[in-house]
């Protein structure tokens, strides 16, 4: 068995990332479904959340390739 | 990395690579920004215009149609207005050319019944006259027969006659009034 | 079908059920570093180059691709548009109506031209990981996406000084309304971390992640489906090894197709995210 454990600890990072992702987008569209109006205003604050959220992603990404 | 021997890190920004990405992104946003998007978007706005415009002229022929309805609408009112006034009119001259006429023909009628009653007095004077003459002469003529040449003398004569005439005429009065 | 044909084709296909066989390998992240054309290949005389590649190549294409596009669906507009042209009017009206409209305002309409260059030209980088015989998309090479964000951002700063003037663009950028005035030594770091490093970073890092993984992982299913494909290995076994080569090759056009909708959804978050960063930057907080 051979490989780098960098590969394991990117798969158990993303976990997070993923659940918080999965949460922005599943809270933003319950908000748009109950304020249809404020669907502007939400969605770029969905969008800012998801790129915060998705950076710790990337950030686990790059790691695992930089220090490999 | 991911069990496998890589040639050079994946995460590597190569200076050529760099350039020649932004050199094609600067064409290709030079095409854009130049070219494509303007032109797109004066045409969007042109049919928006067009639309308005369009939205405007409907509008505007609809109010012609609304106003030559309307013109119409006036026109046949008054055409049956006058067509009424007209039959009106109409009515009231046939109604006085029948009585103009009905007068006519009465006053045509009375004249004529008139004409014949002068016509008939006439004819009566006339021969009430010739009759008067004749019947003298033809009495005088008689009593000179019966009486003989007595009564020669005229004066004599016509005063016998002129009683006899009176009688005469008392005695055909009396009769008409039985009548 | 005789024994021979199958034996040629299993020539080529992979070991599996054969001992003594070649074992499997995976697909390496070396079809990312594709070696440079010899008459390109100047990467040895300057440091941080790599030469004449087929990633140079495919750009080329790529932007020829857009260029085309521009070209053939903008050359004859009219008011009723053909259907050419209105395929390049959905584009258009997409990108204002979905991202520039919501994130910028209508002041975005300004920078319309520069979100539509955006997200057509990391389409077509993109689509070329799809198209067979190039089959490697351009923004699986980090310098790419790199390019574009340095522009998105250069964009966006210029954007912010512009509106509101050197200091008060960086003091809004940078200190949060509202903090008390204690915690800020702890914020301000933070704010200058996501917002003038983090941000860049990811953003370019986001695009050329999903297509690094997405191309890796098509590579993969094709390499593992050609590497199972071994009919002569009797009958029984030669069945299963096609059975399980189908079902490679199955997830593989599934997740072609799934592919196509990473690249187009790629190609719109990163636009949709250079317009929110435009959009921060030109309202004052």
């Amino acid at each position: 068995m051979e490989g780098s454990l960098n590969v394991i600890g990117y798969g158990i990072s993303v976990i997070g990332a993923g659940i918080g992702v999965g949460i922005v987008f599943g809270l933003g569209m319950q908000a748009i479904a109950r304020q249809p109006e404020a669907r502007g205003p939400l969605q770029t604050n969905i969008y800012i959340g998801f790129a915060l959220i998705e950076a710790l992603a990337l950030l686990g990404f790059v790691l695992a390739f930089a220090l490999g | 990395m991911l069990g496998l021997a890589a040639e050079e890190n994946v995460l590597r920004i190569h200076i050529d690579e760099l350039v020649f990405g932004l050199i094609a992104f600067a064409v290709i946003f030079a095409l854009v920004y130049r070219y494509a998007v303007p032109r797109v978007t004066k045409m969007l706005d042109e049919r928006a215009d067009a639309i308005e415009g369009g939205i405007e002229r409907a509008k505007k022929a609809e109010a012609e149609a609304e106003e030559l309805r309307q013109q119409f609408q006036e026109k046949l009112e008054e055409a049956h207005r006058s067509y009424a006034a007209e039959l009106q009119k109409a009515s009231e001259q046939s109604a006085a050319i029948i009585a103009e006429a009905r007068e006519e023909a009465q006053a045509e009628a009375r004249r004529i019944i008139e004409a014949a009653h002068a016509q008939i007095e006439a004819d009566r004077q006339q021969a009430m006259a010739q009759l008067r003459a004749e019947i003298g002469a033809l009495s005088a003529d008689l009593a000179a027969r019966i009486v003989g040449e007595t009564l020669s003398d005229p004066a004599a004569q016509s005063r016998v006659i002129d009683r006899f005439l009176a009688e005469l005429e008392s005695g055909a009065n009396q009769q008409a009034e039985v009548r | 079908m005789s024994a021979d044909t199958l034996n040629l084709a299993a020539e080529g296909g992979g070991g599996l059920f054969t001992p003594g066989g070649p074992g499997f390998e995976a697909p390496s992240v070396g079809i990312f570093f594709p070696s440079p054309w010899s008459w390109g290949d100047y990467s040895e005389a300057l440091p941080y180059t790599s030469g004449i590649t087929k990633y140079a190549v495919l750009l080329v294409v790529a932007t020829a691709l857009v260029a085309f596009f521009l070209w053939w669906t903008t050359r004859k507009l009219a008011i009723v548009p053909s259907r050419k042209q209105s395929i390049f009017e959905i584009v258009v009206l997409f990108i204002r109506d979905q991202i520039s409209r919501p994130m910028i305002g209508v002041k975005g309409d300004r920078y319309l031209p520069l979100l539509v260059s955006l997200f057509l030209f990391i389409f077509a980088m993109n689509i070329m990981g799809l198209i067979p015989f190039l089959q490697l998309p351009v923004t699986s090479n980090l310098s790419y996406p790199v390019g574009l964000a340095a522009v998105v951002y250069i964009t966006f700063i210029a954007v912010g000084i512009r509106t509101h003037g050197f200091g008060r663009y960086f003091k809004s950028a940078v200190v949060p309304s509202g903090a008390p005035a204690w915690i800020l030594p702890l914020l301000v770091p933070i704010e200058i971390l996501s917002n003038f490093i983090i941000r860049p970073a990811t953003h370019a890092i986001r695009l050329f992640a999903t297509m690094f993984a997405g191309h890796l992982l098509l590579a993969t299913f094709a390499a593992g489906g050609w590497y199972m494909f071994n009919p002569s290995a009797g009958p029984l076994y030669g069945t299963i090894s096609v059975l399980f080569s189908g079902s490679a090759l199955l997830a593989f056009i599934i997740f072609t197709a799934f592919e196509l909708v990473i690249m187009f959804l790629q190609a719109f978050v990163f636009t949709l995210l250079a317009a929110l960063y435009i959009g921060q930057a030109q309202e004052a907080h």
